[in-house]
């Protein structure tokens, strides 16, 4: 199996939004979703997860609510607010046209003249 | 808009920081479980899944941190605040710890040195006191010394040179009658030297005059200070006025100054003074009763005095061979007797207290230690920047004198504190110039010295600690664990053995104690009540009159409903006061040693009432009246000792006492203890009150059985005895148990001195031994942290944090036992029916030591295996 990529800075809040923009998760849940939604290929360091759910939730992009987990344990669930599903519009458009730039620059072709 | 919601929060988090801790607590609590149950789901042990997913997080602590950072920069700065405070908090309550450690040891060893200064060191209140001396004479064959006859005193102050002044005294009772209720008080006839040799002039009228030694017609009285405020108002005009003592009247022709007092005179200060010239037996040689006391010339010694007197015994023992034969005289300084016979006991105390203030001192050392250690990087830094040692050294000397000092204040206030108590407990116990006891100057000085060493001492230890510190490692932070510590571990040991003789100690006291309270003296005391006879002494002067009085008292007592026997004797059971004897059988050789037995002379029915057993032969009875056949009865002991297992009924024994004759024995009793509780019974002789030479014996103690279930007769009694005569002063009537308890007074008051300092000092230990482990495990948290994150279970760490207090410990416990060992043979003056080397008492004392030591290293060790690895591998512990 591929070694699971590391993930671009500024990149995990945007991921967040987008776990929890599906259904509200408490952050073990936004950890595994992102695993999942992402076929296991990234994988978010679990110490800077919580900093960055606080940072959000900080800055109003998605609240917490306490409710009961899978298991019947009370946990924290975090969905998106008005604002959060804004911005996640704004990063998504944001990134796709990075990742086209990106893309298209590391698939270009070098003129033979220049070897 | 933004701004907005982030100050919401913001202020959220402001007015409930609290919930939002435990919220951010249970939240992070959450995912580490949810995240192990699915590791343990998928195959990984619960244990190792429990390490990966502390691991993989990353530490806690760091990211609560983090956390409280992502929700805004005021909250962090809070927090911050908070733990600089708990720091320092955790500094402050060490000096607190350190100042409440030493006070507590200050302060009873202050306690401790004001008794021990004022009964023995202090010197007697009298003008010249290292001059006083104190003078009997000696029995030469027996090696034993015993009071002065009045020709032999008159001869010693005749003849003396090196005496500047000579004096003696008898202490009678005097009952004080007319001009309100009858009193009973301590008297002394002395002769007329007696207030020069004590220094001390009457501050009204005057002393006595020489010819009052011989006048037997002069009716004088010199009378104390509170007596004469007592009766007389504090009139001046007392002088000249009379007194009625013991029924005859008295000039009152002096009044001591206020605040006189002697710890010289026995048994207690006299409250009434008269002339020594009164007393019938002023013109004998062969009645010893006199006290002598002496004021040496400037110039002379004790051991000249104690040649010369020896010397004029000797002339007086060849001019009259019939009475002074074998008699000789000792000369000792006043201050060295009284206080002899204190010494050891008062010592074995002194060295308990020392004992405790060690304990005391090694614990500072160790919270001394300990702040020095967390002071680390402080010192490191400052050594490396080229401060001196010495600096250092001195810094932590006068951070620790100031605590001293302040410790020095409290302690003192405590011992302050507890003097009533002290002066209470000690004059219950005997200990000579109680009420003399004062927290004073003396005290405080000391209190100011022993700080003074203290602290300075324990300041040195840790600051050896702090410069050996000098190490870059240290100031770069690597050296985060501390190398071993010896002199921690050695204070550890100084306290579990220190305190482990205390305990040894305290343990062999208390069980003489009980061993003591459960010794009967030979009879059921439960039944018995007691009073004195205190009647006035001219109208019942010993011999018939007395005796009639006796014997009616008796017959009253008798009659009374609930009493089923009572008799009278010269000296109760177990009293500490006695008289002895020396007796032959009347057909041994001639030149033959005689027996010294104790000797007690009762009334009718005193075997029965008392409660003695009669093991053959017959009580005394009616029969036994003066005319008829002389008659005694021995106990048990003396039977033995003089007769092994024949039977010594209807044998004669040949008593000396004055003239000699022979008396025939009628009985056998069982032994009692006599003389003192604590002492087994020996050879004792009973004789009856009603044939000569007991005639004029004074019997003076009524002792009554009352029937068992009966009311307490005290009353009806005392009631009969008032009706018999007036006169008679109210003297308590006392459950025989509570005279005996007297004798456990003194054995009560050490058991329980150095029981406390016992309990103290284990304390202490304890408090040394936890205080030891919890620094350590804060110290070596990393490693600790470092063991359990490579697979070390909280066992494990447990153990060996456990370790660094329970192996000093045990130690200290091994070189304790000589140390408890030695305990026991300082207190073996004390003991009472316990070997001073009491194995099985030792034993027990040490494994309960060792149970409570190791306990105290257990408990914080239990912090060390809850350490959390992950947050100590993030986080060094840097201060």
């Amino acid at each position: 199996m591929a070694k699971p990529a590391e993930l671009l800075p500024g990149t995990l809040d945007m991921l967040i939004l987008k776990a929890v923009s599906l259904r509200p998760l408490h952050g073990y849940g936004v950890l595994l979703r992102i695993k999942q939604i992402s076929n296991n290929a990234l994988d978010i360091p679990q110490g800077s997860l919580y900093p960055a759910l606080y940072r959000l939730e900080h800055q109003g992009l998605i609240r917490a609510k306490w409710g009961a987990s899978d298991n019947n344990r009370k946990a924290k669930f975090y969905s998106l607010t008005a604002a959060g599903t804004k911005r996640l519009a704004e990063e998504a458009a944001g990134w796709n046209r990075l990742a086209d730039a990106i893309g298209a620059a590391l698939n270009a072709t070098l003129p033979e003249t220049e070897v | 808009m933004r701004l907005l919601r982030s100050l919401r929060s913001l202020v959220a988090v402001a007015l409930g920081r609290g919930r939002f801790e435990r919220a951010m607590s249970a939240e992070l609590q959450f995912h580490l479980d949810a995240y192990t149950d699915d590791l343990i789901s998928g195959g990984v042990p619960p244990a190792e899944a429990r390490r990966r997913a502390l691991a993989e997080f990353g530490g806690t602590e760091g990211l609560k941190d983090e956390l409280r950072a992502a929700r805004g920069q005021r909250l962090f700065d809070e927090l911050q605040q908070d733990t600089r405070y708990a720091i320092r908090g955790l500094r402050r309550s060490r000096a607190l710890a350190i100042v409440a450690v030493l006070a507590l040891g200050i302060g009873v060893n202050l306690a401790v040195f004001s008794v021990l200064y004022t009964s023995l060191l202090r010197p007697l209140p009298h003008p010249q006191p290292d001059r006083l001396v104190s003078i009997w004479s000696f029995n030469l064959e027996l090696a034993r010394p015993h009071q002065t006859a009045p020709l032999d005193f008159f001869d010693f102050e005749s003849r003396s040179t090196s005496l500047a002044r000579i004096a003696a005294y008898y202490p009678p009772g005097f009952t004080i009658t007319g001009g309100g209720e009858a009193e009973r008080v301590s008297g002394a006839r002395a002769s007329s030297g007696i207030f020069d040799v004590l220094g001390v002039q009457p501050a009204i009228g005057r002393g006595f005059l020489p010819a009052e030694d011989h006048d037997k017609g002069t009716y004088v009285a010199v009378i104390g200070y509170d007596l004469w405020q007592r009766r007389f108002r504090g009139s001046p005009s007392a002088v000249g006025q009379s007194i009625l003592l013991s029924g005859r009247p008295y000039t009152v022709v002096g009044v001591l100054p206020e605040g006189f007092h002697s710890p010289a005179m026995w048994p207690r200060m006299p409250e009434v003074w008269v002339p020594i010239g009164l007393d019938p037996n002023v013109g004998r040689r062969n009645a010893r009763m006199l006290r002598v006391l002496g004021r040496l010339h400037p110039g002379a010694t004790v051991t000249q005095a104690n040649a010369e007197l020896g010397a004029i015994a000797a002339a007086l023992a060849s001019e009259y061979p019939d009475t002074n034969k074998g008699t000789g005289a000792v000369v000792s300084g006043l201050h060295d007797e009284l206080t002899r016979s204190m010494r050891p006991s008062l010592y074995a105390l002194a060295a308990a207290v020392l004992a405790l203030l060690l304990v005391a001192c090694a614990n500072v050392a160790g919270l001394l230690i300990g702040g020095s250690v967390e002071r680390r990087f402080e010192f490191a830094t400052r050594l490396a920047l080229g401060a001196s040692r010495a600096r250092i050294v001195r810094q932590i000397v006068a951070e620790n004198l100031v605590l001293g000092l302040l410790a020095a204040a409290i302690g003192f206030g405590l011992a302050q504190w507890t003097t009533d108590y002290l002066v209470g407990a000690a004059s219950a116990a005997g200990i000579p110039r109680a009420s003399e006891i004062r927290v004073g100057g003396m005290t405080f000085v000391v209190g100011i010295l022993l700080s003074i060493g203290c602290s300075v001492a324990c300041a040195l230890v840790a600051a050896y600690e702090a410069v050996r510190l000098r190490d870059l490692r240290v100031v770069r932070g690597a050296a985060s664990t501390p190398r071993r510590n010896c002199a921690r571990t050695l204070l550890i040991a100084v306290e579990a053995a220190f305190s482990l003789a205390l305990l040894a100690g305290a343990a062999l006291l208390v069980r003489s104690f009980y061993e003591l309270q459960t010794t009967t003296p030979g009879f059921d005391p439960a039944p018995i009540v007691t009073t004195r006879l205190s009647v006035p002494q001219v109208r019942y002067p010993a011999g018939p009159v007395l005796a009639s009085f006796s014997d009616r008292a008796v017959e009253r007592v008798s009659a009374l409903p609930g009493v089923e026997a009572a008799s009278v004797i010269d000296w109760l059971p177990a009293s500490g006061f006695g008289a002895s004897l020396n007796v032959k059988l009347a057909r041994a050789a001639a030149g033959s040693a005689a027996l010294p037995v104790e000797l007690r002379v009762v009334g009718l029915d005193y075997f029965r009432t008392i409660g003695m057993r009669i093991v053959a032969g017959r009580a005394f009875d009616r029969r036994d009246v003066e005319g008829a056949p002389q008659v005694v009865a021995i106990n048990e002991s003396m039977a033995r000792a003089l007769f092994g297992g024949a039977n010594p009924i209807g044998q004669r024994l040949a008593i000396d006492r004055g003239t000699s004759f022979e008396a025939e024995i009628i009985a056998v009793v069982g032994d009692v203890r006599e003389l003192a509780l604590r002492i087994p019974a020996g050879p004792g002789l009973y004789a009856p009150k009603t044939q000569e030479p007991w005639l004029r014996h004074e019997t003076r103690d009524l002792v009554v059985r009352v029937a068992a279930g009966a009311p307490s007769p005290a009353s009806a009694i005392q009631a009969a005895l008032r009706e018999l005569e007036p006169d008679i002063p109210r003297s308590p009537v006392q459950p025989m148990e509570t005279v005996l308890a007297g004798a456990l007074t003194r054995p009560r008051f050490y058991a329980a001195s150095v029981a406390t300092f016992a309990v103290v000092a284990l304390l202490l230990a304890s408090f040394g031994i936890y205080g030891t482990v919890a620094s350590a495990v804060a110290e070596r948290r990393r490693e600790l942290g470092v063991r359990l994150a490579l697979g070390a279970t909280g066992g494990d760490v447990l153990v060996r944090a456990a370790r660094y207090g329970a192996v000093p410990t045990l130690l200290g416990l091994a070189a304790g036992i000589p140390l408890a060992l030695a305990s026991g043979r300082v207190l073996r003056d004390q003991l009472y029916g316990v070997e001073p080397v009491d194995w099985p008492t030792l034993l027990a004392v040490g494994l309960c030591m060792a149970a409570i030591g190791i306990a105290a290293a257990v408990l914080p060790s239990l912090r060390a295996a809850r350490i959390d690895p992950a947050v100590t591998l993030r986080h060094e512990t840097a201060d």
